[in-house]
């Protein structure tokens, strides 16, 4: 059921007209039964999966509670998390690791069989496993009390809007938000509407137009393309995958708050950032910040010293885990790789620049970036973040490779080159702009408090390209096979 | 915003015809329709897409006809609407022809590759807003259009001319907006074509839709003739089809490869050029001629043994 569906816009009205008509501990039952009627809609399978990890994690956390020797808790903690990794690893990496093992032995003469299955990957497994986790890791370090309803705990797993793409939202934000009676807000209908409509604009008619292009070019055969023809493709499919993945945040953003519900920020205008941090800022912010405070900032401190060179190292594992996040593949691997190494390397030339600046002017000697520098820092960051895409989106290590010699030697401007960046401009140019705007502003939800005039024009802009510019062909959005 | 989608539906519902040259073919089905009851004669069908209307010259096929020895009496007309299969085939014939005086004696569609079986998907939009009315959706909701998605697409453009027509006014504007957009359009359309080849899993294909209309087309009298029409590249058809179509008491005929028909007769992938639509035309009446001949040496029926 995508949220791009007409079918979900069904659902999501009868849950709406029930929720309004029921007392809160309904309402959460209510939600409830909605959200498992909304995960078994694509494979009633996968239920099994998700009340496993719901089961673990709720136990698990009362359990480090009740439980009063450090040792022990730890111990339920480390269960509790290889339960979930080792669910999370049979589906998602056994068929890729058992792969590189059996090849790696058979290099050195050692034939292996092992068994394999033919997974389906249950969806949003990542998502909702990460979320249950940081649950369990924030009851062990005592920064939240574990909840004593398994009803609200399940709810707080598998609540619909935000199930099977994000953002992963911590309990500490969402869980008392399920426990208490939730208010009805003035604004919650108004700014639900802006995340909502911005959300399907950013989905269908960016990333799902883009997609066309993106896939075309990176399916056909790299010595058919021009290197203009190859760069198009990867700035068409930058916007696919922003489109996509931040459009499926902010609608459900939107819906959870016309339930009267916040859940996290997950983009903040990423192609804007100037530099490797300043993007992990700004995009997919809730996977950042857990893999901040659950594995770089433990990982940075473990033995209590913390050197610069742990930090930059610590940095590179993080980035690969996360690129192994988001898929088995060496593709995603080297794509985590990279953006370590872009990290490490930013940290290091900022700290031997300060050194330098220090040393100088003395210190505190900060100087401004002009304006020019801004721009040029942002253009550099974007097609910086493009080559990662590159690595993302490609189907094998050797089309990054083609694609890349084509970029670099082949530069014959061919109609399809002009076409598909007129396309790339024309579908996100505008997002583009509204984004420089909204980056000055102090507020995400800025248009919501414009004078009605300007924001019923961006709402009609949206809604006119939304009706007459749908996709050849609907896309299921890209972040569901993480 | 509701005043502006308003507006959008007033001024679509207004100057719809000025949408495009298909919009003005469409609008014109049931004046051909009405053509076809004036003056005596047996009335011959041509029903497909663009590839009938670049690739059949109903002069030449008349002429070719008659020079055969088909001294008959004879009405052709063509309905050609683009980018259409089997489905629309099927509820454009009943939509505009089955009512008394309408009908052909003989129905003749072109069609190339998989057109006439049931995995070519129906595009809900168009059935909706040109080729059905009220009464045909209890049979396009059991028969055609079973998801919600393409329920929901259906019902919309059965009320909204903007919604029917969105992807008519977007490829409009993105002809006009974004340089060389045709050419990178049809490039595009061939590697989407090539990935789903790639990434299909072969089926069985299957003829219900097929056997719908033999069935409708039968029970008014109706001779359905299918022809296999030629494209650049040659195509192989299912070997399950010509046996449906025979079984279902309808005649196939492979006009794939006429001779004489080189590469250079197709302006693309798939529409013949004047030149190559002489050369079909003159082949195609030539194939057709003793199944016409044997059709038309039985009485007409009564138009009021017609149901």
């Amino acid at each position: 059921m995508l949220f791009n569906s007409y079918v979900f816009w069904v659902f999501f009205a009868l849950v709406f007209v029930l929720y309004r008509l029921l007392p809160h501990r309904q309402q959460n039952y209510m939600l409830l039964a909605a959200s498992y009627f909304f995960y078994a809609y694509w494979d009633w399978r996968f239920l099994f999966v998700m009340w496993y990890s719901t089961l673990v994690d709720f136990y698990a956390a009362r359990a480090i509670e009740r439980v009063g020797s450090p040792r022990r808790r730890k111990t339920i903690l480390v269960a509790s998390i290889s339960l979930q990794l080792g669910l999370l690893g049979f589906f998602k990496y056994y068929g890729f690791f058992s792969e590189q093992v059996v090849e790696v032995l058979a290099r050195f003469g050692v034939p292996l069989s092992v068994p394999k299955f033919n997974l389906l990957l249950p969806i949003g497994i990542s998502f909702y496993i990460f979320q249950t986790m940081s649950y369990t890791i924030d009851v062990y370090r005592g920064q939240f009390k574990a909840t004593k309803s398994l009803a609200d705990f399940a709810l707080f797993v598998s609540f619909f809007p935000h199930l099977v793409a994000g953002p992963l939202v911590r309990a500490a934000k969402l869980l008392p938000q399920i426990a208490n009676p939730r208010v009805r807000r003035p604004d919650d209908f108004r700014e639900g509407l802006y995340l909502v409509l911005l959300g399907l604009f950013k989905k269908v008619v960016i990333g799902d137009n883009l997609a066309v292009i993106a896939n075309t070019i990176f399916s056909t055969p790299t010595e058919q393309l021009s290197g203009v023809e190859c760069l198009v493709g990867i700035y068409a499919f930058a916007f696919q995958i922003y489109g996509d993945f931040s459009g499926y945040s902010s609608i459900a953003q939107g819906v959870a708050r016309w339930l009267n519900i916040d859940l996290s920020i997950n983009f903040r205008m990423p192609y804007l950032a100037v530099s490797p941090s300043d993007f992990w800022n700004r995009w997919h912010i809730s996977l950042s910040t857990w893999f901040r405070d659950y594995v770089y900032v433990p990982l940075a401190r473990r033995g209590g010293r913390v050197t610069k060179w742990r930090l930059y190292s610590t940095q590179i594992i993080v980035m690969l885990l996360s690129g192994l996040w988001h898929g088995a593949a060496w593709t995603f691997v080297l794509w985590g790789l990279y953006h370590g190494l872009l990290l490490s390397g930013y940290r290091l030339y900022t700290e031997t620049k300060q050194r330098l600046l220090k040393g100088k002017r003395g210190a505190g000697a900060n100087v401004a970036p002009s304006r020019a520098g801004v721009v040029l820092s942002t253009l550099v960051m974007f097609h910086l973040v493009c080559f990662g895409w590159l690595l993302f989106r490609a189907d094998s290590m050797a089309q990054v490779g083609q694609m890349l010699a084509r970029i670099v030697t082949d530069f014959r401007v061919t109609p399809l080159a002009v076409s598909a960046f007129a396309m790339v401009v024309f579908y996100a140019g505008p997002l583009m702009i509204y984004e420089l705007w909204l980056d000055r502003q102090p507020d995400l939800l800025q248009l919501t408090r414009v004078p009605w005039l300007r924001r019923g024009l961006a709402y009609v802009y949206c809604v006119l390209m939304l009706w007459f510019f749908p996709p050849a062909v609907s896309n299921v959005f890209i972040y569901f096979q993480f | 915003m509701l005043l502006v989608l308003a507006g959008s539906e007033l001024f679509v519902r207004l100057r719809e015809s000025a949408l495009s040259l298909d919009v003005q073919h469409i609008r014109r089905i049931p004046s051909i329709a009405e053509d076809m009851m004036r003056g005596g004669g047996r009335r011959v069908l041509f029903l497909g897409n663009s590839m009938t209307r670049n690739g059949v010259d109903a002069g030449i096929v008349e002429q070719e006809l008659r020079a055969r020895g088909l001294n008959a009496p004879l009405r052709i007309e063509r309905v050609y609407p683009d980018a259409t299969g089997l489905a629309e085939w099927y509820y454009a014939f009943n939509h505009y022809f089955v009512a008394p005086g309408r009908l052909p004696d003989v129905l003749v569609i072109g069609f190339a590759a998989n057109d006439l079986s049931d995995t070519r998907p129906p595009q809900p939009f168009r059935l909706a807003h040109y080729y059905t009315g009220a009464r045909d959706v209890p049979e396009v909701f059991t028969h055609d259009v079973r998801d919600f998605e393409g329920r929901a697409e259906f019902l919309l453009s059965g009320l909204s001319a903007s919604f029917a027509n969105r992807t008519r006014m977007r490829e409009r504007a993105l002809d006009i907006l974004i340089p060389h957009y045709r050419e990178s359009a049809q490039e595009i359309n061939r590697a989407q074509q090539t990935m789903k080849k790639k990434g299909g899993v072969p089926v069985a294909l299957t003829y219900r839709r097929l056997e719908r209309l033999s069935q409708l087309a039968a029970s008014r009298g109706v001779h359905v003739i299918f022809v296999a029409m030629p494209q650049r590249e040659s195509y192989e058809l299912d070997p399950q089809l010509q046996p449906a179509i025979e079984r279902a008491g309808m005649t196939f005929i492979d006009a794939r490869a006429p001779s004489g028909l080189v590469s250079e007769a197709f302006l693309d992938e798939m529409h013949l050029s004047t030149d190559g639509a002489a050369v079909y035309s003159h082949h195609l009446a030539h194939q057709l001629a003793p199944t016409l001949r044997a059709i038309f040496a039985q009485p007409p029926p009564a138009e009021t043994a017609r149901p």
